[in-house]
């Protein structure tokens, strides 16, 4: 995951970063404002140099459907999809949000339709306490979007970054391949 | 033999012959011809019941 | 009732969308205006004596508003009764949430600071200053219990806080009359209940000294009565809202930040939220106990057991309460055994202090005794399941801890192991295939439950049991059930601990069974009050008024009974003149069950070992269980799947690693290794049904039991797959391999010279 970490600091993120502290005029500690698109929302906040993504979203954007389980990046409670790549955002500096497309889980639905997704995870009762749910469908989508038509070893091993401890999988794992199976994701 | 027709009581006279159960008896389950009982107290008892008092048990 | 409309059916829950939209609210996800974060200082040693605790620094700080440490907490020595296991004491409790004299473990809370953001707090706590006297730690049993043990608490010996003893007959005389005998000793590690949602909570208190207080919990009414024990207030002056919970397994059923959190609101007189980091809940919340267990078994010949002998040793932590007695209590009840001796002892031991795991004592101790159970069927060469199906105990049998069984499905769930496709299914190399048996006893307790009938027929129903695996649905199920409208009409709440009548925990496999039927009892009241204004709309006897199917049917037909003509009305109707009948209809009932009468499990499992890196593959896995009767099939089946899960986790790779120190070396969840995705095959499930005769429907609750089988399920599938019979948990690939290679230098050290030779040329 620290690997990751590396490719996510773009350096056109780091520029600007430097650029605001070197221009701003006042404490080092003072917060950055980023502008980013999230859901297909254009949407600014506020946030700490340091801040992670996560943190970032759930309070200053107050979006908190992305879940925090252990801000190490081994539980994938936090997916979220930045610039088309699944990430952990506790694994994100909010910074990097700057000028990026986001989507967490409060933009899987379309309008008042369910994801097919979020539909079949319903009909197979494939959550029970539901903490993982956002992640597991963000990260679900990410898979469908990259491989619509993966076989079940591949749905296990690229779910293998979000942690369930109330299933055992098998139900998701049941949901996720009978989404693709119907072939119709968006 | 031990005459008692009502748990409290039996646990009382319990508690009078043998002192030494005092704490242990302060939390215990009681199980009253096969049903376990965790707020026993005022459980009615028969002459033929069959008792047994066990450590409160309930799960996580 | 046998012919149901509903139960069994398998509706989307109704808290469905809210889960799959991120919508539902945790216990993080809530906060209020002008709230302060709090943290916690904990102690860096496992054993240390408290000097001195300065907080100027911390005081002095920007942004902090206050700092509490033990002495804000007052002194108690009663006890506090929470509806479980032996009472928790409540000087215990208040000692664990902040250390007085002793920090008792590494992650021990010393401090608490409130400040405005949460890296203010976390900073702030590093600044105050502890002096701490280090003491030798007590890392194990071993060392707990051995002569000249350094003490953790006065009052224990040797560290041992308590001594059960279960006996019957005479165990060593009947060992004699045995032809085989099969000892052995096991190892079980410290494991997490790894629910993926940390502990948080907010707490705000009035200048009315009244609190609210909004938390992640399995048991509202425990926090709400175990913050008023601790804080000296007045229960009534505290009110908890349960969030959605992610989570609990046990674990959320003890308070460590709720008091804290009310203690910091009520000096700073500003709400303040207080959440859990993933390392603190691994050091610092409640796993459960590592153990020491031997086992002995006799039997004859013919595969009759004859004698068992079992001495279990379970870690407490840091405070005396494991759960050695129910260990001691489960651990024989498959069988009817003549001959017994059980003894149990609770052990502290400078770790975090442990609280209820998913059947809690009871993985450990079956772990032990299916084990060898295992071995005497293979020494006897007998199929491990007809040895088992021999020796099973029915109905009319005594228990281990004394009463008779019940209705009971053990024989029925063996049965359906024994008949399942997987139990025939050919193996390839490398691989074998274990079976063992799960006991709990399911608890009843005290529940209640309210439903209210809206004008336009729909119902609501409200309870204080957090809804953890899909218990309002079920419980919306029973309403459709009883009253006969549509499950989609019925709206299943999760109250506060004032607006629901006090319930005890979500947890012991209780709520589908004792709360479902405080549910199932207030539906009939409704049902009756429904009769009662048809009565009086037909102007006739409410006993002149049967129900069917979701009506009221008039009985004043010639012969008394409902006529083809008969004159009706549905809920809708009634509901609808609720108003000119007597008003509205609110339906009530409180119940104290007692416990539902046990659950048997039988789970088979394939395991392929890799006999040059140790690492094992589950390639095939199917639990099945006795659960009385499935409300909703689909939460069944997922309550035996996880249960699986945890147990396959605890068997094959979870393990908390201390060193020497007792420091905990892997808190998080990159190297406290749980199953993922690709650990696992489909976990197939078979429902058994034997109705429990203390509840309307039969059920009898099903959530604990799954977890007790996978311990030595796995371990005999290893068993079988690699000849070594290991006894030490988790069967990690280092151990695995270790085991392996001294199997294999002490064969080939046993083994004649030809033999020997033969091997080191090939």
């Amino acid at each position: 995951m620290s690997v990751s970490l590396r490719m996510y600091l773009s350096n056109h993120a780091i520029g600007s970063f430097f650029d605001r502290l070197r221009t701003s005029g006042t404490e080092v500690m003072s917060k950055i404002h980023i502008e980013t698109t999230i859901n297909g929302e254009p949407t600014e906040f506020l946030c700490e140099p340091h801040e992670s993504l996560l943190t970032a979203l759930r309070n200053a954007v107050g979006l908190t459907g992305t879940k925090e389980g252990c801000t190490t990046g081994d539980c994938g409670a936090c997916s979220v999809i930045l610039n088309g790549r699944l990430v952990p955002a506790c694994l994100v500096l909010a910074p990097e949000a700057q000028g990026a497309t986001l989507t967490t889980i409060e933009g899987i639905a379309d309008g008042e339709r369910l994801h097919p997704l979020q539909q079949k995870f319903l009909e197979h009762a494939a959550l029970q306490c539901g903490i993982c749910t956002p992640g597991f469908i963000v990260a679900a989508k990410a898979l469908l979007d990259a491989n619509p038509n993966p076989s079940e070893e591949e749905t296990r091993y690229w779910l293998a970054g979000n942690l369930c401890r109330c299933t055992g999988y098998d139900k998701i794992i049941r949901a996720v391949m009978d989404v693709a199976a119907a072939g119709s994701t968006k | 033999m031990i005459d008692a027709s009502r748990v409290d009581d039996l646990l009382k006279t319990l508690v009078e012959r043998f002192p030494g159960l005092a704490g242990e008896l302060e939390q215990v389950a009681v199980a009253i011809d096969g049903q376990i009982f965790h707020h026993a107290r005022y459980q009615s008892l028969r002459p033929d019941s069959d008792v047994h008092l066990l450590p409160p048990v309930a799960g996580g | 009732m046998t012919d149901f409309a509903y139960i069994g059916t398998r509706p989307i829950r109704h808290d469905g969308v809210d889960k799959v939209t991120g919508r539902a609210a945790y216990g993080a996800d809530f906060s209020l205006p002008g709230m302060l974060h709090g943290a916690i200082l904990r102690s860096p040693h496992a054993h240390a004596r408290i000097v001195s605790i300065d907080t100027s620094a911390a005081e002095a700080m920007p942004g902090v508003k206050a700092v509490i440490t033990g002495k804000d907490i007052p002194p108690n020595s009663a006890k506090l009764v929470l509806g479980g296991e032996a009472a928790l004491d409540l000087h215990d409790m208040g000692d664990n949430l902040l250390a007085h004299d002793k920090a008792l473990y590494n992650g021990h809370a010393i401090a608490a600071v409130a400040a405005t953001t949460v890296d203010d707090a976390r900073e702030a706590a590093e600044l105050i200053r502890v002096e701490y006297e280090v003491l030798t730690p007590v890392t194990g049993i071993d060392q707990a219990i051995a002569p000249g043990a350094p003490r953790l608490h006065q009052a224990f010996a040797n560290n041992i806080a308590h001594r059960m003893e279960l006996k019957r007959g005479d165990a060593e005389s009947a060992f004699k009359d045995a032809d085989v005998v099969v000892e052995r000793e096991f190892r079980t590690p410290m494991v997490h209940q790894g629910y993926i949602e940390p502990h948080a909570c907010v707490a705000r208190i009035g200048q009315d000294g009244r609190a609210i207080v909004w938390c992640s919990t399995q048991g509202p009414f425990v926090v709400r009565d175990a913050c008023a024990a601790i804080l000296g207030m007045d229960a009534a002056l505290i009110k908890v809202i349960a969030s959605e919970i992610g989570g609990g397994f046990g674990g959320k059923i003890v308070v460590y930040l709720e008091p804290l959190a009310i203690l910091l609101s009520k000096k700073t007189n500003r709400p303040v939220k207080m959440v859990m980091s993933r390392d603190e809940v691994f050091r610092a919340t409640g796993p459960t106990s590592g153990t020491k267990i031997r086992a002995r078994f006799g039997a004859k010949r013919d595969g009759t057991l004859v004698a068992a002998s079992v001495s279990l040793w379970y870690e407490a932590g840091a405070y005396r309460g494991s759960p050695a007695g129910a260990g001691a209590m489960c651990c024989l009840t498959p069988y009817r055994i003549p001959n017994f001796f059980i003894e149990a002892h609770d052990v502290v031991v400078n770790k975090p202090k442990v609280a209820a795991y998913r059947a809690p004592g009871s993985p450990m101790a079956m772990f032990a005794t299916e084990s060898v159970v295992d071995d005497i069927a293979r020494q006897l060469d007998i199929d491990p399941i007809e040895l088992r199906l021999k020796n099973a105990v029915s109905e009319g049998d005594q228990a281990p801890y004394g009463p008779k069984y019940g209705p009971i499905g053990l024989k029925q769930v063996l049965d359906a192991a024994k008949n399942h496709p997987h139990y025939q299914a050919p193996l390839a190399a490398n691989q074998g295939r274990g079976v063992a048996c799960g006991f709990w006893f399911n608890a009843g307790m005290n529940s209640s439950a309210t439903i209210t009938l809206n004008p336009d027929g729909s119902a609501a129903v409200f309870t204080g049991n957090p809804d953890i695996g899909g218990t309002r649905v079920a419980q919306a199920l029973m309403v459709a059930e009883e009253l006969g409208i549509p499950v989609e009409r019925v709206r299943p709440h999760v109250a506060d601990t004032d607006s629901a009548g006090h319930t005890d925990v979500t947890g012991g496999s209780r709520v589908c069974y004792a709360t479902g039927n405080a549910v199932i009892q207030a539906a009939r009241d409704v049902r009756d009050q429904l009769r009662a204004r048809a009565a009086k709309i037909w102007k006739t006897d409410v006993d002149r008024v049967g129900w069917e199917a979701g009506r009221a049917v008039s009985l004043d037909g010639a012969d008394g009974s409902a006529g083809r003509d008969s004159k009706t009305l549905t809920v809708s109707d009634l509901a609808a003149q609720m108003p000119h009948t007597g008003g509205p209809i609110v339906g009530r009932a409180a119940v104290s069950m007692p416990m539902a009468g046990p659950g048997f499990a039988a789970h088979i499992c394939d395991l392929e070992v890799d006999p040059e890196t140790g690492r094992s593959t589950v390639v095939r896995y199917t639990a099945i269980q006795d659960v009385g009767k499935a409300v909703h099939p689909s939460y069944v089946e997922g309550q035996m799947q996880g249960g699986a899960s945890q147990g396959i986790g605890w068997a094959l790779n979870e393990e908390y690693v201390f060193n020497a120190d007792g420091v905990m070396e892997n808190a998080g969840f990159l190297d406290y290794r749980m199953p993922v995705a690709s650990d696992l095959p489909m976990i197939d499930t078979v429902i058994v049904e034997v109705a429990n005769p203390l509840h309307p429907y039969g059920v009898r609750g099903v959530g604990e039991v799954p977890i007790v089988p996978p311990l030595a399920t796995v371990a005999n599938a290893m068993r079988g797959a690699t000849g070594v019979r290991f006894t030490e948990l988790p069967l990690s690939p280092p151990r695995v391999l270790q085991g392996l290679t001294e199997w294999r230098q002490s064969t080939f050290q046993a083994a004649g010279p030809t033999t020997q030779a033969a091997l080191t040329r090939s």
